[in-house]
């Protein structure tokens, strides 16, 4: 089957005047400031992408990164039960121990991050602490008192995942920050009409601009429309679809949904062969038996194993895995899910040295939230706020921690309850800035990528070459 | 704005060209059509076959979709018809046209400088004491007005293109004029009734409907024969070694439940029932990642399906003890805290029983608007203490004891009947909810319950929340907050006092003003279907025989696998909005071009396909066919069976010109080949974006 890039072009045209008007009713945004960039952002000829890897369900990152020297340990595993009856901490001899460059503090990654030790400590893999949802900075007293905004509905999965995904706090953000990043510097991929974001794990909040501009692609089997022969019939069958699709409705959900079918279709003529081609070195990388993550790692693999043939120069990648919300039995669950977390992403970056792109791809994880440090009713934990992650990659300054390590004690200066619910220290504004310039935004087009990011004190949190 | 002019300038021939068709042998009635400029936010209607070709190439304009019958000749017309005067405005702006049938306005416009009289037109029957007789179609006119220059009249045919210009700063002159009264109008409604109140239309449920009207046919409903899930045993929470292949399908997966939907989707009778059930399912949402043994999703299904008629409290009851639930969030052995060792009770059910399941976020007004501080920000319902309050409520229960008998320490999984309590593991302290109401100390876990149930129950924001989202799973996504203050008074009593009461809520919903009517002709009017109902549509509209075997297999790819949502969130959340636009558009959540493809693939392979044939290893089985001799015989005549089928899957909303361009494709393929004319029509009318977006 094969198509002119005809619907896409023809459908760009129609929507260019939809597109600005979505820019100017952003309200926080300038729209003088959005036409700014995209005349600024010349294109590129050198290759960058980022990796978004999405843990659903709120992640304990309580047990991805472990204190471990004793007293510290101690006052970790006294809030989370200790290891037997029902307590969730992970035995203080199985940590995966590692040494960040800039403190004196010993710590240990859960003990399924093993094929993790070496990228540690080959300095590809940095951890960034207590990171989280903030309107504005914030301290404990402030936030007791109610003398700051804080974050909308905080606890709420729905409202935490749009959180993280749109770095916007204080008020229903309509796009996400991958979406947004994606506005700002589309333009360095010159006239490709490919979408800059590809998503191998469905839609997300992450991946939503205001141009329609994200490619859903399958972790597994072909991307297109099956049941097409060369006969005159289908011709004229197929003929017919594309008209149909480019009939403009008046009704903006018959358009749209017109819209993302035409975008489809051209997608997979140039997406298809590279999907379902011969990628014998990249599969021999990855775990066996696949796990769901470990395919769509694969697949970004093949995409941009492809660069060339795609042709983009800057690209955002969403997966996804889920599962992550252990209010019960979490110390199985969460050892099943790292099984599959640690393996896939140890693959995905022995396949980006393969492909000699190590320097030049980022891959981070985000959450829902983090997890109470105390241990909840059959041996799980509850919905919480400031978590860690992990950001992995040739041009991350790794083998360190980033942002700062909170206090344990239940109650304590860091905790906004008496349960374990860290206050942030780092925003996700921080975070995704941080990754949005290496990208290639510049500072002063960040804020039309992270309207917040001028009210808190650095946009460059270090962990990025 | 040049070519405008030329439109105004062919409008002065228009009164010669018409004389010239008045000896000829000509329609009874032709189309008035209605024309829309993205830009200025202007629309045009026209009647004059040369105009409208002149518009469709006009790339400014375009159809907006609604479109009506006038006469146009006074031979044509009844007695008492009137040719309409026309006004233009070239001076104020091209677009600007008047139409009238009453002689004071027509003399009044005459008055005015600016206007330029353009003729007289199609014809139409003045209003009678401002009505139109009953077999008339009420025409309303809307007059725009920025004061800025922008100035435009608009004519509707229906309540909801009306509304829409209201909503849009439009005024409303009222009816000016009565056309001929079209049957496709209430064909249209029923048809979009049909979408709205079953798994989809079929030839005898339409002609049912059309017997008895719609108001009768929901009664019966409310009585028909209940569908029912398989009662399947207790198996061990852990599958044996031993049970593998067909074994594991039919205990370990929702398989059996799945198939049992489709099937009931299918043929059942309850079709009411069945998908209000489904709505509440997907608003007090269990997963089968996580209950993914059958006989748990199967109980589970059926008390949604027992309760889809009765009192909203009581699905609230039932599923609350249901051990799927008490699973799938986690009260299932949920104890009183551990001051000692420092354990908290579970707030996971807690938490989602207010969020998702009852009184949401943000206290609402009854007509689903938020309410707004002081400061004008939104209050939220409830807090991280009522939260935990609520979770100390609801500690203390676990499953039944496998083989019968009372509970009495924390069991392991079973599903065969509701949780049951142990006292002593029950918090006993008292309790705060929402609204400072104090549950007092040494309740039982039951009476904690119940007293926890009514606080929510009675919390004004139940009836927005329950009804706004019944509304967008069975009419569309989003409702005026007028539709959601009509339905959330239905909620609140039900005639006879009575709060909660799903029967009327569910008529409120279906003969709200907002969904009955003529074609929905308005831009914002619309909600893609979801994946399932893609697939039942499909199924019931083309007369196929299905056991939902391989339907059931299909879902996943689509992003809908049944009773199978990725959390507790449902498939997609209720708020989700365009980015272009804003408008509310749930299902557009997991549309992608991934998924995209799995539907236009699946309607491809059941379609475009051979019969699929039975899996030897279900019970019953018999694949997957479409009797196609019916739609074969419409095959000679390729404009017959477009429109048959855009009846069926678009109640009638399929444009001119995407029923052209499949006509076309039809006509590509031999006439000798009739199997190959249907199935290509069905294939295009089914990816068509018309037939998606339900209308």
């Amino acid at each position: 089957m094969k198509h002119s890039p005809m619907i896409l072009k023809r459908r760009a045209f129609l929507q260019s005047a939809g597109a600005l008007a979505g820019v100017s009713a952003l309200g926080t945004f300038d729209s003088l400031g959005i036409s700014r960039a995209l005349a600024q952002s010349a294109p590129v000829s050198d290759y960058k992408a980022l990796v978004c890897i999405f843990l659903f369900g709120g992640n304990d990152g309580g047990n991805l990164v472990v204190p471990r020297d004793t007293a510290a340990y101690n006052l970790y595993s006294t809030a989370r039960g200790g290891t037997a009856n029902g307590g969730i901490a992970i035995d203080q001899s199985a940590l995966v121990a590692i040494n960040p460059k800039s403190l004196t503090a010993g710590y240990g990654l859960h003990p399924q991050f093993a094929p993790m030790k070496s990228v540690w400590d080959a300095g590809k893999l940095a951890v960034l602490c207590n990171v989280g949802p903030l309107v504005e900075p914030l301290t404990k007293s402030e936030y007791s008192q109610g003398a700051k905004d804080r974050p909308e509905q905080l606890f709420s999965h729905s409202d935490q995942q749009t959180q993280w995904q749109a770095a916007i706090s204080d008020q229903a953000a309509r796009t996400g920050w991958g979406g947004r990043l994606a506005d700002v510097i589309g333009a360095q991929n010159g006239s490709n009409t490919m979408p800059m974001i590809a998503s191998i794990a469905g839609s997300s909040f992450f991946t939503i601009g205001n141009t329609p501009k994200v490619v859903s692609v399958p972790s597994t089997g072909s991307f297109g429309l099956s049941g097409f022969t060369t006969s005159s019939a289908s011709t004229s069958r197929m003929n017919a679809l594309r008209e149909l699709l480019l009939l403009n409705s008046s009704n903006e959900f018959v358009r749209e949904a017109d819209d993302i079918f035409a975008q489809a279709i051209d997608a997979s003529n140039v997406l298809n062969p590279i999907i379902t081609g011969n990628t014998a070195s990249l599969n021999s990388l990855f775990p066996t038996p696949a796990t769901g993550l470990s395919n769509q790692l694969l697949q970004v693999a093949r995409l941009i194993n492809a660069r060339n043939t795609i042709g983009l120069k800057r690209q955002i990648f969403f997966v996804s895995l889920g599962g992550f919300d252990t209010h019960a039995g979490q110390v199985n669950t969460q050892d099943g899910l790292f099984a599959q977390l640690a393996p896939a992403i140890k693959a995905f970056y022995d396949a980006t040295v393969q492909m000699g792109v190590a320097d030049q791809v980022t891959s981070f994880t985000l959450s829902d939230f983090g997890r109470t440090l105390k241990f909840a009713s059959g041996g799980g934990s509850d919905h919480a706020w400031g978590n860690h992650h992990l950001i992995m990659g040739g041009a991350v300054k790794g083998g360190d921690f980033y942002g700062r390590f909170p206090d344990y004690t239940l109650g304590g200066p860091d905790d906004v309850s008496t349960n374990g619910r860290w206050l942030p220290t780092t925003s996700v504004d921080q975070y995704a800035a941080t990754l949005a310039r290496w990208l290639g935004v510049s500072a002063s087009d960040l804020p039309l990528v992270l309207p917040n990011i001028g009210r808190f004190s650095s946009n460059n949190l270090g962990f990025m070459a | 704005m040049k070519k405008l002019l030329r439109i105004f300038a062919m409008t002065g021939l228009l009164a010669g060209w018409l004389c010239g068709m008045a000896g000829a042998v000509s329609a009874a009635t032709v189309d008035a059509v209605e024309y829309y400029h993205v830009a200025s936010n202007h629309y045009l209607i026209t009647a004059n076959p040369a105009e409208v070709s002149f518009m469709d190439a006009s790339p400014a304009w375009r159809r907006s979709g609604a479109s009506f019958k006038v006469w146009p000749t006074a031979a044509d017309a009844p007695n008492g018809a009137v040719a309409t005067c026309l006004f233009t405005a070239p001076s104020i702006g091209n677009d600007v046209r008047f139409y009238s049938v009453d002689q004071g306005e027509c003399s009044f416009l005459a008055s005015f400088d600016l206007a330029v009289y353009g003729g007289l037109q199609f014809y139409a029957m003045p209003t009678t004491n401002g009505a139109c007789s009953d077999d008339m179609q009420p025409i309303r006119r809307g007059f725009f007005n920025n004061g800025q220059g922008s100035i435009n009249f608009r004519y509707t045919t229906t309540l909801s293109a009306s509304q829409d210009s209201l909503d849009r700063g439009w005024g409303d002159n009222g009816i000016a004029l009565c056309v001929p009264g079209s049957s496709t109008a209430r064909r249209a409604d029923i048809h979009r009734f049909l979408r709205q109140a079953t798994f989809g239309p079929t030839d005898a449920l339409v002609t049912r409907v059309e017997q008895m009207g719609i108001n009768s046919w929901l009664q019966e409903q409310f009585n028909a024969p209940k569908s029912t899930y398989p009662d399947l045993p207790y198996v061990a929470f852990n599958r044996p070694d031993t049970c593998t292949g067909t074994c594991a399908r039919d205990n370990y997966s929702l398989f059996p439940v799945q198939i049992r939907f489709l099937q009931n989707a299918m043929t059942g009778q309850d079709q009411l029932r069945q998908r209000v059930a489904f709505a509440l399912s997907q608003i007090v949402v269990t997963s089968g990642i996580e209950v993914n043994h059958a006989y748990g999703m199967s109980r589970y299904q059926q008390i949604l399906l027992d309760h889809a008629f009765g009192n909203y409290r009581d699905v609230l009851f039932h599923t609350t003890l249901s051990p799927a639930m008490g699973r799938f969030l986690d009260m299932a052995n949920s104890n009183k805290p551990d001051v000692a060792r420092g354990i908290s009770a579970n707030e996971n059910f807690a938490r989602e029983l207010l969020q998702l399941f009852s009184v949401g976020l943000y206290e609402m007004n009854q007509d689903g608007t938020l309410k707004l501080d002081a400061g004008g920000n939104p209050i939220a319902t409830y807090s991280q203490t009522d939260v935990e309050n609520f979770a100390r409520v609801f500690t203390g229960w676990t499953y039944p004891p496998v083989g019968g008998g009372t509970a009495v320490r924390n069991n392991g999984v079973n599903y065969e009947s509701p949780m049951q309590a142990v006292e002593s593991n029950h918090d006993t302290n008292a309790k705060t909810l929402l609204g400072g109401v104090v549950v007092p100390g040494g309740r039982t876990a039951l009476q904690d319950i119940n007293t926890a149930l009514d606080n929510i129950f009675n919390h004004p924001n139940i009836a927005p929340f329950v009804s706004r989202q019944l509304i967008q799973k069975l009419v569309g996504g989003s409702p005026s907050p007028a539709y959601v203050g009509r339905v959330s008074a239905a909620f609140n009593n039900n005639g006879f006092f009575t709060r909660g009461d799903l029967r009327a809520v569910v008529q409120a919903v279906l003969l709200d003003p907002e969904a009955r009517g003529d074609l929905k002709a308005t831009a914002t009017y619309g909600h893609l279907i979801e994946p399932i109902l893609l697939v039942t549509q499909l199924m019931r509209g083309l007369g196929a025989t299905t056991d939902g075997v391989y339907e059931s297999g299909q879902l996943g790819s689509m992003a809908q696998t049944i009773f199978t949502s990725p959390s507790v969130f449902n498939f997609y959340p209720p708020d989700r909005k365009l980015p272009a636009t804003g408008s509310i558009a749930p299902e557009f959540a997991i549309l992608n071009s991934s998924t995209i493809f799995a539907r236009a693939n699946f309607i491809n392979n059941v379609v475009m396909g051979n019969p699929i044939a039975p899996n030897t290893t279900v019970t019953g089985a018999v694949g997957t066919s479409i009797n196609w001799v019916p739609w074969q015989s419409l095959a000679a005549d390729p404009a017959l069976l477009v429109d048959r089928l855009a009846w069926t899957f678009t109640a009638g909303s399929l444009s001119d010109s995407a029923r052209n361009i499949i006509i076309t494709a039809v006509n590509a393929v031999a006439a000798t080949d009739t199997l190959t004319r249907a199935k290509t029509a069905a294939y295009l009318v089914l990816n068509s974006s018309q037939t998606q977006v339900e209308r």
